[in-house]
């Protein structure tokens, strides 16, 4: 959950709408946030079929 | 004695394999053993020379009606996310794996998505959906959150015992003329469920435990245990954190086993 110094995104976003009562903001965090998990989620399904392509011509 | 020259290089590797395990473990280990010397640490704040051994954290603990409605609102939801969560995982993976459904990668990464998300976002999504339908934030509303997130396991440990299912047996039942309600519940459910039981440990664990998907969904005198833990943690942070921290250890470790005595064993030696 991140100590006191180090805020993470998630954190950021409980704040936004528990503390600061911002929930548009926390929304397009949250937008940012999805997209990023997203690209990282296609990216290693392409890496994966990617590596287990090459192994199968092998 | 040539074994010993013979066997030196490859105990140089052995000697790295266990010093890495040992480390790994004591990674994984070392701050619930913090968390008991905080536990029991009779100081109003948590330092870490303990300077002796109390049990007054675990008596604030166990005698704050806060707490306590919490971890009893905690274990009753996780227990009816337990039960929705493999009645509903278990149904999907047989059709998932059975169904010949046109979309199949489709729907099987559609059920899976609330891994691959934050779920941050989950709670975050789920809090303005209920506020936009107008339901408000109702028990059954984070019965329902936690069990969005749990069915996936229940998905992917029942799918993993479908993939070596021998389904020759279910047609020789079939051929002996039982019919295929009984084919169901006396061939292939209870061979289906180490796995659909292994995914309910998950469920109920990932339920008792859920804090991001919570936090939102929660209200003021209704609150989790980790929600509870958190926003105690804000203000203070004093030992009885820690005794809950080792309560909550203690039971889902319990839950478990008893979960694995229960069904676990019973299901395997039934097989």
């Amino acid at each position: 959950m991140g100590g006191t110094n180090v805020l993470t995104l998630p954190m950021l976003i409980a704040q936004q709408v528990g503390t600061s009562f911002n929930p548009n903001f926390a929304g397009a965090l949250g937008v940012i946030l999805l997209l990023v998990s997203l690209a990282i989620i296609v990216a290693y399904n392409r890496i994966l079929a990617r590596l287990s392509g090459e192994q199968g011509l092998a | 004695m040539s074994a010993p020259t013979n066997r030196k290089p490859f105990d140089g590797g052995r000697a790295a394999y266990l010093v890495l395990n040992a480390a790994l473990l004591a990674f994984l280990l070392a701050p619930i053993a913090i968390v008991l010397v905080f536990a029991l640490n009779p100081t109003p704040y948590i330092s870490f020379p303990p300077v002796g051994i109390s049990l007054r954290w675990f008596a604030k603990f166990f005698s704050s009606a806060e707490f306590m409605n919490a971890l009893w609102l905690s274990l009753w939801i996780a227990a009816v996310v337990l039960v929705l969560s493999i009645v509903i995982g278990a149904a999907c993976a047989l059709a998932l794996a059975r169904g010949n459904l046109p979309s199949r990668g489709f729907l099987t990464a559609f059920f899976m998505s609330p891994l691959m998300l934050p779920a941050i976002l989950t709670g975050l999504a789920l809090f303005q959906a209920y506020l936009l339908a107008g339901i408000g934030r109702p028990v059954w509303g984070l019965i329902l959150a936690h069990t969005l997130v749990a069915v996936p396991y229940v998905i992917r440990t029942t799918l993993a015992v479908l993939h070596n299912f021998d389904r020759r047996i279910e047609e020789a039942a079939a051929v002996l003329g039982a019919s295929p309600v009984r084919v169901f519940f006396e061939v292939t459910l209870p061979l289906i469920r180490p796995g659909v039981f292994a995914g309910g440990v998950f469920a109920f664990i990932v339920s008792f435990d859920q804090f991001p998907v919570s936090l939102f969904l929660v209200v003021p005198k209704g609150e989790t245990l980790p929600v509870v833990l958190f926003n105690y943690m804000k203000f203070d942070l004093d030992g009885a954190i820690a005794a809950a921290s080792m309560v909550s250890i203690l039971l889902a470790l319990a839950v478990v086993l008893v979960l694995e005595r229960l069904i676990g064993l019973k299901a395997y030696v039934k097989l």
